[in-house]
């Protein structure tokens, strides 16, 4: 960015030269962010839009101790979390209910978890991201935000409302979809 | 023994941060500027008191607030007018239905008295064909005399007659006419009463 503390003083006093300067600068990276939680390129797009007139319209609460973009990205994934408690379905709330809690099953995927990741190495990110894009959303978010944002599952269970057991039980269910989907691959390579 | 969750993680960030992103910066942030003058207009979120918010809503609350108690007032104004102008109404008919029954009672008394002496006076014996017709005439008189005074008593009890004509009226009474033919057909018109001396002249 040219002068950062120019954009930034710009975009609080709602300038759309100073917007439009911080959006080319940022948008490529908030957009990775937003495609980690979204389902599809378009549904990111909206996320990393809406999450962008957020930033403008509450500039002024940046006080500028933190970096920019990581203020950035905390909104943006923000905006994805929002953006995914409005259009969580009503199937996914009854399986969330019914979900099964085998705690054996948690605590022999999380002992053996870095037995496989190595595999992931050698996979390209767009087919990474592609197989994250596969995942129900449920558990989508929960990797994300575990493996990502490197959140607890205490936290995890606090942002999206639900107790600690079915964040761990999601995690080993999405971490399973992924492996499983990367094997396939592999075998088909 | 690192923790397994930085390890993925930072596996994944190594991935997923470097990855290629295809978009046109220029068309998104218009489509983005729509969407921020859009939201701007309806956003609201004063953070600190602000002296013209608060005078803009202090003077909306006041002038609503006097259009209320405005509004209330004229409701009661207009709900004992109403109330007013039915007991006026109804005073109105009760009086209306007094003068209407007092009207009906007198004029039935009327018309009984008159009734009465027409039955009593009138009898089809006195006008037959045998009969002399000036003692017929002269007992027509009498009869009409009778009536005359019926009459006047009855319209004593009524209401007055204010016009002049109606007075010279009564100043030269009248008498009904009785014209007898063959048989008992009674034909009459009313002429002016003349007193017998001035007749005889």
């Amino acid at each position: 960015m040219l002068n950062e503390q120019l954009v930034i003083q710009g975009c609080r006093q709602l300038d759309s030269v100073a917007q439009k300067h911080l959006y080319h600068h940022f948008a490529p990276t908030m957009l990775r962010v937003c495609l980690r939680y979204a389902s599809s390129h378009d549904d990111a797009q909206n996320i990393m839009q809406d999450g962008f007139v957020k930033v403008f319209l509450n500039f002024k609460r940046y006080e500028g101790k933190g970096s920019l973009e990581g203020w950035l990205k905390r909104i943006m994934i923000n905006t994805a979390i929002t953006h995914y408690k409005k259009n969580k379905n009503w199937n996914e709330q009854l399986r969330n209910n019914n979900e099964e809690r085998d705690i054996d099953e948690i605590i022999r995927i999380e002992n053996n978890e870095d037995d496989t990741w190595e595999k992931y190495l050698d996979i390209e990110p767009s087919i990474l991201l592609e197989t994250i894009h596969t995942l129900p959303s449920v558990f989508r978010m929960v990797f994300n935000m575990y493996f990502m944002e490197n959140m607890k599952h205490k936290e995890i269970a606090e942002i999206l409302q639900i107790d600690e057991v079915t964040s761990r039980t999601r995690l080993g269910r999405a971490r399973k979809m992924i492996q499983q989907k990367i094997e396939e691959l592999v075998a088909n390579q | 023994m690192k923790n397994p969750q930085d390890k993925l993680s930072k596996l994944l960030h190594q991935k997923l941060d470097n990855l290629d992103v295809n978009m046109n910066t220029n068309s998104t942030f218009d489509a983005l500027q729509i969407k921020l003058s859009l939201q701007k207009f309806f956003y609201f979120h004063p953070r600190h008191f602000n002296i013209y918010y608060a005078t803009v809503i202090l003077t909306s609350l006041v002038v609503n607030v006097g259009l209320g108690i405005q509004y209330f007032k004229n409701q009661k104004a207009i709900e004992k007018e109403i109330l007013a102008m039915n007991a006026k109404i109804d005073r109105q008919q009760l009086a209306y239905q007094q003068l209407l029954q007092n009207t009906n009672l007198s004029t039935n008394a009327l018309n009984n008295r008159v009734e009465k002496v027409s039955r009593q006076k009138v009898k089809p014996s006195i006008i037959s064909k045998n009969t002399q017709s000036n003692g017929v005439i002269k007992e027509k008189i009498k009869i009409e005399k009778e009536l005359m005074a019926a009459l006047q008593g009855a319209d004593s009890s009524s209401t007055k007659i204010a016009s002049t004509q109606e007075r010279k009226a009564e100043e030269t009474p009248t008498k009904t006419l009785y014209i007898v033919k063959q048989d008992t057909i009674i034909q009459y018109d009313s002429i002016p009463l003349i007193p017998r001396k001035a007749r005889k002249k």
